[in-house]
């Protein structure tokens, strides 16, 4: 059906490539020479750490007109292009399309080539191709004999041009290989392969082929000793034709000569004509009725005696039909609940085959073919294969044997030879049937494939059921003639095929042929060897046929008692004497009686010998009187046979002792195979792991190179030891401390003198080589110019122990010399400090405490050098604690700066710190460093003055109240604005002047009486003499605006009336004090008499309500020219009174 | 109508003049003016005044002892201070009004004709 198709619409052809180790190489060789369009589908299954990207595809795509991709599972095949197999999965195909798939084996037992390869050949029949490059393993060899089988086409690379021959090796080596070529022909071979198969120049040549048939038989049969005459030719012709694709050669006669000439070329075409088709359960229903009507007749029968159930399957192959009949009788054992005693002779003749029939694994795709319950049971199947059970494979023995060149097996129970018989032509079937006969006990069964039959041999065979082409053995001795090994040989069979030949010349041939057939005495010619080369007649009384699978054709092995002591005799006189030589009466022991016969020998030319057996005496069938008769007379043989059956026994156990060894042998191959599979991947690995090697080489160099320039370029000095404390390596700074040469590696360190001052390094270094403690110290050279930081480490391997020592100096001079520095700044820092009466803190917002310095413990009265957060606070006043937490927070958090002033209460005297915090930003841990200073002093000086402004406030305002009052009251009196202000105005100015003498900024006493009164009479003094008392009277400040007022109003109507204005005279003013109160008087003394003043007007109005004011009281006396005002005022109106 | 009788404490002298002198045109009595708490004390135990204008400083201190007395008899009064806090004021006396010194006498006049008024009502 598929070629059918083919011819329709020609598929493109699929190659599928496998490599491994060495084969980015060969692929690239491969693929470079492609040009397109080539026609092909490539799929490259190549060996790769599934670990890693594979940069496969985009290497190859650089050297190839192909177009290369890798593959992502779906891609349908198409022509020009290759598709690389992803790492870490499988590659299928099905229907055309690519499928990935995950791994079932572990890594090392994969085998992605064969798996593909199978998959290929499952799926493209014919029209796959598979290409084995380098690599190392046997990968690749499995899924090439499906490729095959299939019909594809396979090419491996030659060996010597592979980098790693292994994978090609192990594929030649299967001989089922069409092509080995170098990497560069390999695309010019399968584009060659596929065009012929296309161009259809095969039909043409078949004919010429189908001549060359029996050639060709006769060329295998004696290159390979198997003979093929006998098979079908048109498959015969059809895989001819295949192989001369595959060579390229177009006509059948040369190809005879390539096989006549070619032993190679003998070899494969074998091995394609073996290749056969089978499956598990084939003609399910021809098994089910084997299952009904034989094998479980059998097992109930036999499985209990002590031979059990003998089953031979010739032409086993691959081992399907072999599983499948072990299945059943297992299966059918189980439900009968009866022991499963059942041997089963699986044998073939090609070792491949038997190969994979032992191993006895499957792809998993064949499991389909087993009924589920016998799965259950017999099966164990993995991720991409499966394997029987031991019960199953114990049951089946699989051996090299030629149906029709060894011996056949006997005392069969069943033989199940299906689908073999095809493949035979008439007369070879003909001379297989009654070998089979033979094998079968009477009453076994023959199983045949669904198109065999018995044909005429239906008379020693009855059906048992026709359909499914399964066949009881009658019973009854076997009566034909076993084809004797000689009748096949290398001489025999030309002779013959020309006798028949002949033969159809006349009646004279046929009656001759009929006379040697039917009347001629039984006779064999014998060569001098007394081997069989020809016989003719009825030898079975005379000749027992071969039992036991041993290859013999001696005549005096297989001759019956009596005619076997003659033979020898006869043929060596006959040989001597060149004359006919003549036994009579010979008396033959068969089976069932004896018979007298003479022998007759006659030498034929080329030293050989015809031997005619002339019967003298009827037969005389054995009785009991017989042995009686024959006793004294047999005595010997008798004794000689039971010593023959004695040797037979022991040959038996022995050939049993041999198979089971073999079988032991096997399971030791079995194990040696799957231990050289673990070898080979491991040494894939090895492989890998050598590149890795390779890298890190290169990785190792790189760095060493790094390290030499480190040494060269460094001002480290250092100093590497052994563990000898020899000089291993040193920088080249360490050469300005140590006098070293390159000479000097090598020696002991305590031969190297140093310019280090008094310093026993050896000492230490070996010391520190054996506690394994670093070691550090400062030292100086001899000359005490620099400083060296001196450090000692043990010297340890990647395991961990002390081999050798490093030492390594710094040059830290300027870093002391900085330090120093640094040192006297602190001091100077601490000084000033000090001097300040700063406090300095610090908090660590990790652990909530403060580290108190300078005077911050006294400033804070805090006995502890470290409070936490709670004692610190406590210590502020109860407003301020929360506003300083928030403020460090804040800082913490968002590294801020901040600034509070707090009260701080302590020793019963409450002092003002303001406090300056900054966030440390590059501290570990993270900090806040502030400062702390007393500004108690700036505060209270603060607070003096806002007191003094509420005290000014409130004077001015009442000033403000009380001139707004007087100027109400003045109102009062006053019809015109303008009289008012001239009323008014005097007083506020004079007002004016008193705050100003009291509110004066120099001021640092009260206002005394006498400067008040200066001040009110000042601006009329240069037109009197005036007087005023010294005597110290500090006026209280709130009686100072009334005091004011009253000695303006005093002054005033002086200037207007008295001796400030134009009256002469003086003025004298004068206070005394008691404890009553103060006294003030005003005199004004002028030239003339003075009249009273009246008391009437505003400031009449003044005067009193600021007597009043004060709690004063005013008299005014007038005596002559003398005009008095005397004032008694309380004593408060003294200040601080 | 009887004159009501507006007890004034007021140390500034001319202050409680033009007060006295405005109140006594719209036709009070005043009662005072006292330059300290303790005379306004003194005077309590005779008069019964209707209102009170009280200056908070005194010369004998704050004026609060006088407010708590008037507080206490139920009597209507104005603080007229220079210096203190009016809501402090209002705190401590939620009934009384203050005035701002310094205030025009009819603006405390206006004040004490509306507690007048409340009283009446």
């Amino acid at each position: 059906m598929t070629e059918a198709m083919n011819k329709e619409q020609p598929p493109i052809p699929v190659v599928g490539i496998g490599s491994s180790a060495g084969g980015l190489e060969a692929l690239r060789e491969m693929f470079s020479v492609a040009e397109v369009p080539t026609g092909l589908a490539f799929v490259v299954v190549q060996h790769l750490d599934p670990h890693h990207q594979s940069m496969l595809a985009e290497l190859l795509d650089r050297h190839t007109q192909l177009s290369v991709r890798q593959c992502e599972g779906g891609e349908s095949i198409e022509p020009d292009t290759v598709f690389i197999i992803p790492p870490g999965k499988g590659l299928g195909i099905e229907n055309g399309r690519l499928a990935l798939s995950e791994f079932a084996e572990p890594r090392g037992l994969r085998r992605p080539i064969d798996d593909f390869f199978i998959s290929l050949a499952n799926d493209q029949n014919a029209n796959a191709a598979c290409v084995i490059l380098s690599g190392t393993g046997a990968d690749g060899s499995t899924g090439l004999r499906a490729v095959k089988e299939r019909g594809g086409l396979c090419i491996v690379q030659e060996p010597s041009t592979a980098k790693y021959d292994g994978m090609p090796l192990s594929a030649t080596g299967t001989g089922l290989v069409d092509f080995v070529r170098p990497p560069e022909q390999i695309l010019g071979c399968i584009s060659s392969f596929f065009t012929r198969r296309t161009q259809g120049a095969d039909r043409r040549e078949a004919s010429t082929v189908a001549d060359r048939v029996d050639d060709l038989c006769a060329a295998l049969r004696s290159v390979v000793g198997h003979d093929f005459a006998g098979y079908k030719r048109t498959t015969f012709v059809r895989r001819v034709e295949r192989r001369m694709h595959v060579l390229g050669i177009d006509r059948g006669s040369d190809y005879l000569a390539r096989v006549q000439n070619d032993h190679a070329e003998c070899e494969a075409l074998f091995r394609d004509l073996l290749i056969n088709v089978t499956r598990f359960f084939r003609d399910r229903s021809a098994f089910d009725v084997l299952d009904a009507e034989a094998v479980e007749p059998m097992l109930r029968e036999r499985s209990e005696t002590e031979d059990g159930i003998r089953v031979w399957v010739p032409g086993c192959s691959s081992g399907e039909e072999a599983y499948t009949i072990a299945m059943l009788f297992a299966q059918k054992a189980r439900q009968l609940g009866l022991p499963c005693n059942v041997q089963i002779f699986a044998t073939d003749i090609d070792e491949s085959m038997l190969k994979i029939a032992r191993d006895g694994s499957y792809p998993i795709a064949a499991l389909a073919d087993i009924p589920h319950d016998m799965q259950e049971h017999f099966v164990v199947p993995h991720k991409e294969r499966f394997n029987f059970t031991g019960q199953i494979r114990d049951m089946i023995r699989f051996s090299g044997h030629s149906l029709i060149k060894d011996p056949p097996f006997s005392k069969i129970d069943l033989v199940s030879c299906r689908n073999l018989l095809i493949y035979f032509d008439d007369s070879l079937q003909k001379t297989v049937m009654p070998l089979l006969h033979y094998a079968i006990r009477p009453g076994g069964y023959l199983f045949l494939g669904s198109s065999e039959s018995v044909g005429r041999f239906d008379n020693v065979f009855s059906v048992i059921n026709q359909k499914a082409r399964l066949f009881e053995r009658l019973p009854g001795s076997p009566t034909y003639p076993i084809p004797l090994p000689g009748d096949r040989g290398e001489r025999g069979r030309p002779g013959l095929r020309a006798e028949r030949a002949q033969s159809f010349d006349g009646v004279e041939h046929i009656a001759r042929a009929r006379l040697i057939e039917r009347y001629v005495p039984a006779s064999v010619v014998l060569d001098g060897d007394s081997q069989i080369v020809a016989a003719y007649g009825r030898l079975g009384r005379f000749f027992e046929f071969p039992v036991s699978g041993v290859d013999v054709s001696s005549a005096t092995t297989l001759a019956r008692p009596g005619v076997r002591e003659q033979i020898g005799p006869l043929v060596r006189q006959a040989r001597a004497a060149r004359k006919r030589v003549m036994a009579r009466n010979v008396e033959v022991v068969t089976d069932f009686g004896t018979l007298q016969t003479d022998i007759v020998c006659d030498p034929l030319d080329g030293g050989t010998f015809l031997v005619v057996f002339q019967e003298s005496m009827q037969f005389t069938p054995r009785d009991a009187g017989d042995l009686i008769d024959l006793e004294p007379n047999n005595a010997h043989v008798e004794e000689l046979e039971r010593e023959l059956r004695l040797a037979k026994h022991r040959l038996r156990s022995a050939t049993e002792e041999l198979e089971t060894a073999n079988e032991e042998l096997k399971s030791s191959n079995e194990e040696m195979m799957s231990m050289n599979e673990e070898l080979q991947s491991t040494n894939e690995e090895l492989t890998t792991v050598n590149d890795e090697l390779k890298t890190k080489v290169d990785e190792v160099t790189v760095a060493n190179t790094d390290l030499r320039n480190f040494f060269e370029s460094t001002n480290l000095a250092v100093i590497v030891l052994d563990n000898q404390r020899r000089l291993r390596s040193y920088t080249k700074a360490a050469t300005e401390i140590f006098p070293l040469q390159p000479t000097d590696r090598g020696r002991p360190l305590s031969d190297v003198a140093s310019r280090l001052l008094r310093f026993d390094l050896s000492a230490r270094v070996e010391n520190v080589m054996d506690n394994g403690m670093e070691y550090q110290d400062t030292v100086m050279d001899r000359e005490k110019n620099r400083t060296f930081s001196l450090r000692i480490l043990p010297y340890r391997t990647i395991d961990g122990s002390i081999n050798g020592a490093s030492i390594v100096l710094t040059d830290i001079s300027h870093a002391i010399s900085v330090e120093s520095q640094l040192a006297a700044e602190q001091d100077r820092h601490d000084l000033a400090i000090e001097a300040s009466g700063i406090g300095v803190w610090e908090y660590l917002p990790e652990t909530k405490s403060f580290v108190l310095g300078g005077a911050a413990m006294s400033l804070l009265h805090i006995t502890d050098e470290r409070p936490g957060l709670d004692a610190f606070l406590a210590r502020l006043s109860a407003g301020d604690r929360q506003k300083m937490q928030s403020a460090l927070e804040q800082a913490a958090q968002e590294g801020d700066t901040f600034e509070l002033t707090t009260r701080i209460d302590g020793d019963g005297q409450s002092s003002w710190i303001k406090m300056f915090g900054r966030y440390v930003a590059d501290s570990q841990p993270p900090r806040i460093i502030g400062v702390s200073v007393n500004v108690t002093a700036e505060n209270q000086l603060a607070e003096t003055r806002e007191l003094m402004l509420n005290e000014m406030n409130h004077r001015v305002k009442n000033l403000f109240a009380m001139i707004g009052g007087i100027l109400r009251i003045a109102a009062r009196k006053h019809e015109t604005a303008r009289s008012l202000v001239e009323d008014v105005e005097g007083r506020v100015l004079a007002l004016g002047n008193a705050h100003t003498l009291a509110s004066s900024q120099h001021r640092t006493k009260p206002v005394e009486m006498h400067e008040l009164v200066e001040t009110m009479v000042a601006p009329h003094a240069r037109l009197a003499k005036i007087a005023i008392s010294d005597v110290s009277l500090p006026v209280a400040s709130t009686c100072i605006t009334p005091l004011t007022l009253i000695l303006h109003e005093w002054a005033t109507n002086a200037v207007k009336h008295g001796v400030l204005g134009k009256e002469a005279g003086r003025l004298s003013v004068s206070w005394t004090e008691n404890d009553d109160g103060i006294n003030l008087v005003w005199n004004e003394i002028g030239d003339s008499d003075v009249k009273a003043p009246g008391d009437a007007g505003f400031g009449t109005v003044l005067l009193s309500t600021s007597a009043r004011q004060l709690g004063a009281s005013i008299r005014t006396e007038v005596k002559g020219p003398v005009l008095s005002h005397i004032m008694t005022m309380p004593p408060t109106v003294r200040h601080g009174a | 109508m009887a004159h009501k009788t507006v007890l004034l404490c007021e140390d500034e002298m001319f202050v409680a003049l033009d007060i006295q002198m405005t109140l006594e045109d719209e036709g009070y009595e005043v009662s005072g003016p006292f330059p300290s708490a303790g005379a306004a004390l003194a005077c309590l135990d005779d008069v019964k005044p209707d209102f009170a204008i009280l200056d908070v400083r005194l010369v004998d201190g704050d004026v609060f002892p006088v407010a708590d007395r008037l507080a206490k008899a139920g009597i209507p009064f104005i603080f007229h201070s220079g210096h203190a806090d009016p809501g402090k004021l209002l705190q401590l006396y939620p009934s009384s009004l203050v005035c701002q010194k310094p205030c025009h006498p009819a603006a405390l006049v206006d004040k004490l004709m509306k507690l007048h008024s409340e009283q009446m009502a």
